[in-house]
């Protein structure tokens, strides 16, 4: 959790605390800390990154360097937005190209949307071929677009960084698949991507983007952030968005209050909404910007060797070069039956002083940011 | 407007021609070597009989042939009669069906007590109509002409359990198109079936030149918010100038595939009233038109490709 974000998370409680039901509330919440009296601001100096929803939005438009005609919007929960651009994918595709690179729960949920509508989603695997035979960027491109032509899909499903730190080369991607297909939606998911990576590759090709605040921005209190705003598509993703029914799974009380509030038509009957993680994100979204740490974190990321390590059996299994993130899955070179548990795993990388992620087959995730924080 | 089913195929009519030959040659043999057979005989009879055993081949020969003549009568009669009994005992399997056999065999008697021979000639004018619909409809077409109650069975069928994709081929020779009350009803009908994610709607508009002038950027207003309204509710719609189908006439048609249970033609009139709306559950014909389907996307650009390249008008 970054500093800025932790000082605003700890102020907002205190405000719950003492000032429950202030009549200045709306007001800090649709305007940000300068609309406060200054008797507040005395008293509350840690929420001064809280620029209002709207300036929420504009530091996340900045922070990815996205015009002003992309819109952000800010759900309790990344799966809630992944619902929404599911959605919208499924009014215009029948047949969604995907890979073996998805997240699980976020490769479901579209999967589930794919059923209801009566569509399919075609998944082609990529990730022993990216581990194992050495793919570069250009061989994932030409693949991917080919597969695309073969199996007559029209739309796009691709996480921009995969949960193991494969980074796929969307745009390269993309201009292939528009070379011999028709490409109706590009859905991407950028929540290993965020403020980890430059996501001009996903702005310039998606048509809906789904990132997070807990992870490489350093919330810790996860806020699902969507953006979209490519031409073709904005109008009906506007659309969907406002259209979307209450009790849906992606029915999201967060996205509403504050879709609501921004355009100053609270409608009073909407479900009771958790803010706490809006604050820390401004928080977090100031210190990004500060820092500029998406790019920090590529160009002055922590050597590989400096990665303290559980013992030698334990050697980083890296895509090519022009695939890499901040992200380095490590393997266990142990025979398989040795091979531990993933909580064994995160135990021993704990005890060598590293914070991992542990997966079935001896494998460890490392996330190296610009500072290293193992 | 018989434009996704035009006239047939001139493949299919040589095919047809040829068959019909075939099948005249073979019903022509038999008869031609018994009359050969027989000519033979009485030649040969001629030659080496005397004149009353001639006149006995003969008598024999055609004595002969009365038999067969009254056997064969009998045959068809008995084999008419079976076949009314086998189609009644299968009709009896489908409650339905059978239902209306009934009515209509009660109709058929009550038709046939009458004696006045100007309500016979009437009514058999009338029956004879049935039969051809009867007919229609067992091929698995069904022709609405001149009225726009064609459009409760479109609805029937978008909202038809089951049915996941409707493609539709819109032929826009008038700005007016689906404009008037019923056909904004039937948009109204896809807008909210295509929202509520029961249905995936996808459209094609062959637009005459008239209203989308060469040169033009975008074609006329009304149509072009028409096609705007539609995009902007998720429905994937792409364009083409009628002039573009110029080599590709069979493309130019106005039709909705229903999934791939169904093919609806429409024919319009100069002020886009329904003429004729015919509607086939024939496979083969569902099949030409997502064929044809295909082909016309070729043509086509889409309204979103489009939007990306090009601004809309204030």
């Amino acid at each position: 959790m970054t500093p800025a974000a932790k000082d605003a998370q700890l102020d907002f409680v205190r405000l719950s605390a003492e000032e429950p039901s202030s009549l200045y509330f709306e007001q800090f919440l649709r305007d940000g800390f300068s609309a406060w009296p200054a008797f507040y601001q005395e008293r509350f100096p840690g929420l001064r990154t809280w620029t209002g929803v709207s300036g929420l939005k504009e530091s996340i438009r900045r922070l990815v360097n996205a015009g002003d005609d992309w819109q952000v919007l800010l759900a309790s929960r990344s799966l809630s937005l992944v619902y929404l651009a599911s959605s919208c994918m499924f009014r215009v595709c029948r047949n969604v190209l995907a890979t073996d690179l998805s997240w699980p729960t976020y490769e479901q949920a579209v999967e589930a949307k794919a059923r209801l509508t009566g569509n399919r989603i075609t998944t082609i695997p990529l990730r022993e071929h990216i581990l194992c035979r050495d793919w570069t960027a250009d061989d994932i491109a030409n693949y991917l677009g080919g597969a695309f032509a073969a199996h007559q899909c029209d739309g796009l499903f691709l996480p921009a960084v995969d949960h193991l730190g494969i980074r796929l080369p969307i745009r390269k991607i993309v201009e292939q698949i528009r070379e011999r297909s028709e490409l109706r939606f590009t859905f991407i998911d950028a929540a290993q991507a965020f403020c980890h990576v430059p996501l001009g590759d996903s702005l310039a090709a998606a048509d809906f983007i789904v990132a997070g605040s807990h992870k490489w921005m350093g919330a810790y209190l996860p806020t699902g952030i969507g953006l979209f705003g490519q031409r073709q598509t904005r109008e009906m993703v506007e659309r969907r968005m406002k259209g979307l029914r209450r009790m849906e799974p992606g029915d999201d009380p967060l996205l509403h209050f504050t879709e609501q509030l921004v355009a100053a038509e609270l409608d009073g009957h909407s479900e009771t909404a958790n803010l706490n993680s809006l604050f820390a994100c401004a928080g977090a979204a100031f210190h990004q910007l500060a820092t500029d740490s998406a790019a920090a974190a590529l160009q002055s990321g922590q050597s590989l060797a400096m990665v303290p390590r559980p013992s030698g059996d334990w050697i980083p299994r890296r895509p090519n070069a022009s695939l890499r993130s901040q992200i380095v899955l490590f393997e266990s070179q142990k025979s398989r039956s040795e091979r531990a548990c993933p909580e064994l795993i995160r135990r021993a990388w704990l005890d060598s002083g590293c914070i991992v992620t542990g997966y079935p087959g001896g494998r460890a995730r490392v996330s190296l940011p610009a500072k290293c924080a193992c | 407007m018989q434009l996704a089913v035009p006239d047939e195929p001139s493949y299919c009519r040589e095919m047809e021609k040829s068959n019909s030959t075939l099948h005249w040659i073979a019903w022509l043999t038999p008869p031609l070597g018994g009359t050969m057979a027989g000519c033979v005989t009485i030649l040969l009879a001629w030659m080496l009989l005397p004149t009353s055993g001639v006149v006995a081949i003969v008598g024999l020969l055609v004595s002969l042939l009365l038999g067969l003549v009254v056997a064969q009568t009998m045959r068809g009669r008995s084999a008419g009669m079976s076949s009314a009994l086998e189609a009644t005992l299968q009709l009896a399997g489908d409650r339905e069906v059978f239902d209306r056999y009934q009515r209509l065999s009660d109709s058929l008697l009550r038709i046939s007590q009458q004696r006045d021979s100007i309500f016979r000639e009437i009514a058999l004018e009338h029956l004879d109509d049935v039969v051809r619909r009867a007919g229609t409809v067992a091929e698995g077409t069904f022709v609405f002409e001149g009225t726009e109650t064609w459009r409760i069975v479109y609805e029937r069928l978008l909202r038809s359990p089951g049915l996941h994709l409707y493609r539709s081929v819109a032929w826009v020779k008038n700005a007016k198109y689906w404009q008037d009350e019923p056909g904004r009803k039937s948009m109204a009908v896809n807008f909210e079936l295509h929202e509520g994610e029961r249905l995936n709607i996808e459209r094609i508009a062959i637009i005459a030149d008239e209203l989308w002038q060469d040169g033009e950027v975008w074609p006329a207003e009304l149509l072009r918010q028409w096609l705007h309204e539609q995009h902007t509710r998720g429905i994937w719609i792409k364009f083409v100038r009628q002039s573009a189908l110029a080599n590709e006439p069979d493309l130019i048609a106005d039709i909705g595939i229903y999934g791939s249970r169904a093919l609806g033609i429409q024919e319009l009139d100069e002020q886009c009233r329904t003429v004729r709306f015919t509607l086939t559950f024939d496979f083969s014909s569902v099949a030409t038109a997502e064929e044809r389907w295909k082909r016309l996307a070729v043509y086509a650009e889409s309204f979103a490709g489009y939007l990306d390249r090009y601004d809309m008008p204030g």
